[in-house]
């Protein structure tokens, strides 16, 4: 077995698998045989990869039937975003198809808190796919990325291809990775003004928000989509708590940041992380969310739930 | 001026209070806007009785006399034929209020004022499911826009719970600590041809009941093979329930029980992210 051994996959069930690549030379060398072994095999292929990366791999395997780009640099820029819009999506799309998915959610340039919501992605791709038919590779920069991300990566995933070959993952423990990036989130740096709520008071949750918003000189589209997201986590204040909470906003250099507190509990990891049955209604609201924004973060125990949603001051048009 | 002040025809207020003087001052001032407007005027009434609001009315000023006497004003105290047991009977109790409003607005008829004091019922221990029933059955007749209703709920007997769960089936729900929003948040004009609702103003979750039971009343009206049209051009805000609710009701591709004109690029992103999120619609390519 080589150590770029990609191939050879499962016909059946989830399969979720790391793959640790030192240089371009190695993630070629991964992505190319595991490629082509899916389009051999008929299955749909999705990669998802930054924009550099997919540039790079797209130019290397060139354009066929059933084989599908996105780039994770935008598609995943929120890390909750990648389950249920990336590959969700993709699945679903394929109803009773097995499908292969390249998926390359954590680069060397995604910030600390960006981080933390990647490694809980990781963790919860296992119990969110576990009865879909799709073979899951995720490719991990090792020569750039820190160690502690490596030794994450080893614990969210059930097999690593890397350069000791194919193995099963002895620290294998998703939960403990969603346990230990399930933390407060740091204080703001920034100036925060803040506004407690209640049902009769939502619409001025939202003209809150939108002072801010145009203030901080985000475009017309971009302020509805916070309004729609801050009205729904409000919202769900108000029927899961105690009938209210408080939002806090402020602005940092490249972000404006609404958070939302209230005392209740989000108990499922999984919530807002799949897109729910259409009949379903637990989590369409914070699936909604995660669409709409450039970064959700959470952190929720018995005591309350804090979720922080960042909206890039700086992105183009939509 | 206070918000009772901004009710208008269409519209379905849920009026909240602690303080039976707060639920009486409201009513005075509905009933005072509508005998000036000309407006026909019929409350059923329960702990507000009608001797408590023709006092307020008395000492506002507002003459009451001749309106009492040809019946431009009427008020129905608790155990009146809507409700002669005294008891909660939805039935009968909307059945008063359809003949009433099937009226209103018609040649020879003024437009009509409702006043419902609704205290007595959650304090009998009606289910709140089958308050929010009866609310949005009232919701279908008042949306025509030749009926204004002010549906009044004491805080004190009953939980922030129900008050949510019933405030829901109203378009604007508001009490005297909510000065500050001025007008209801959402309008409904009944349209003929096209048959239709034109949609003003704003829902999620505090009007999101109403809101549908104003598209599940649309969806029927339009005759058989054509779609009913929502005008949707003056919706400011929808959350995602309601996203959800315009899905359900067939108001997105492929379907055409119910056509949406106006959509805003907000509205339509987000009817698009929630057919996608349902399996319906596959919008784009993720190439």
């Amino acid at each position: 077995m080589t150590m770029l051994d990609t191939t050879g996959w499962p016909t059946d069930g989830l399969a979720h698998e790391g793959f640790f690549y030192g240089d371009q030379r190695h993630l070629l060398d991964g992505m190319l045989p595991f490629i082509a072994e899916g389009l051999a095999r008929g299955e749909p292929v999705l990669v998802a990869l930054p924009t550099v990366n997919l540039a790079l791999v797209r130019d290397a395997v060139g354009e066929a039937p059933g084989l599908h780009w996105t780039d994770m640099g935008e598609a995943g820029r929120n890390p909750g975003a990648i389950l249920p819009w990336v590959l969700q999506a993709f699945v679903d799309r394929h109803p009773g198809r097995r499908t292969r998915i390249v998926g390359e959610s954590v680069w060397s340039g995604r910030s600390d808190a960006e981080y933390g919501a990647c490694a809980q992605h990781e963790a919860l791709v296992n119990a969110a796919l576990a009865e879909r038919g799709v073979s899951l590779l995720c490719p991990y920069d090792a020569g750039r990325l820190a160690e502690a991300v490596l030794a994450d990566a080893c614990a969210t995933h059930p097999v690593i291809v890397g350069p000791q070959g194919r193995r099963p993952s002895v620290g294998f423990a998703p939960s403990d990775v969603l346990v230990r990036y399930n933390q407060p989130l740091p204080a703001p740096a920034h100036p925060v003004a803040a506004l407690d709520y209640a049902l009769d008071t939502l619409p001025e949750v939202r003209r809150f928000v939108t002072g801010y918003a145009e203030t901080a000189g985000l475009d017309a589209g971009r302020v509805v989509d916070l309004q729609i997201a801050v009205t729904e986590l409000a919202a769900n204040s108000i029927t899961h708590a105690a009938g209210g909470g408080t939002l806090l906003v402020w602005c940092t250099d490249d972000d404006l940041v609404c958070e939302v507190r209230d005392d209740g509990w989000l108990a499922d990891p999984l919530v807002g992380r799949l897109a729910p049955a259409p009949d379903g209604v637990g989590g369409r609201g914070l699936v909604i969310v995660h669409a709409l924004c450039d970064l959700v973060l959470l952190h929720s125990t018995a005591a309350g739930t804090m979720v922080r949603l960042h909206m890039r001051r700086w992105r183009g048009q939509r | 001026m206070g918000v009772v002040d901004q009710v208008r025809l269409g519209d379905h207020a849920c009026w909240t209070y602690d303080e039976r003087t707060e639920g009486l001052d409201a009513v005075g001032r509905f009933v005072t806007a509508g005998l000036r407007l000309g407006h026909r005027i019929l409350c059923f009434l329960d702990a507000l009785t009608p001797d408590a609001v023709l006092a307020d009315l008395a000492a506002r000023g507002v003459p009451t006399g001749s309106a009492l006497a040809d019946g431009r004003l009427r008020l129905i105290p608790a155990g009146g034929s809507h409700r002669p047991q005294g008891g909660w009977d939805r039935p009968r109790m909307v059945a008063a209020i359809a003949a009433e409003t099937a009226r209103a607005g018609h040649p020879g008829y003024a437009a009509l004022r409702l006043v419902a004091d609704m205290a007595w019922a959650l304090r009998a221990g009606t289910p709140v499911a089958e308050l929010q029933r009866y609310e949005s059955q009232v919701d279908a007749l008042v949306s025509g826009g030749r009926v204004a209703a002010l549906c009044l709920y004491d805080r004190r007997v009953c939980s922030d719970e129900q008050i949510r769960a019933v405030a829901a089936a109203h378009t604007a729900t508001a009490g005297p600590d909510a000065g500050r929003r001025r007008t209801p948040l959402l309008r409904a004009y009944r349209t003929t041809d096209p048959c239709g609702l034109r949609l003003v103003g704003e829902v999620d979750r505090s009007n999101g009941d109403a809101f549908s039971a104003m598209l599940s009343d649309v969806a029927g009206c339009a005759p058989s093979g054509r779609p009913a049209v929502l005008d949707v051009s003056e919706l400011a805000f929808a959350d995602v329930r309601a996203a959800y609710a315009l899905l359900d009701l067939g108001a997105v591709p492929p379907s055409d029980r119910v056509r949406l004109v106006g959509c805003r690029p907000a509205l339509r992103r987000l009817l698009d992210l929630v057919g996608q999120g349902s399996g319906m619609e596959t919008v784009g390519d993720p190439a």
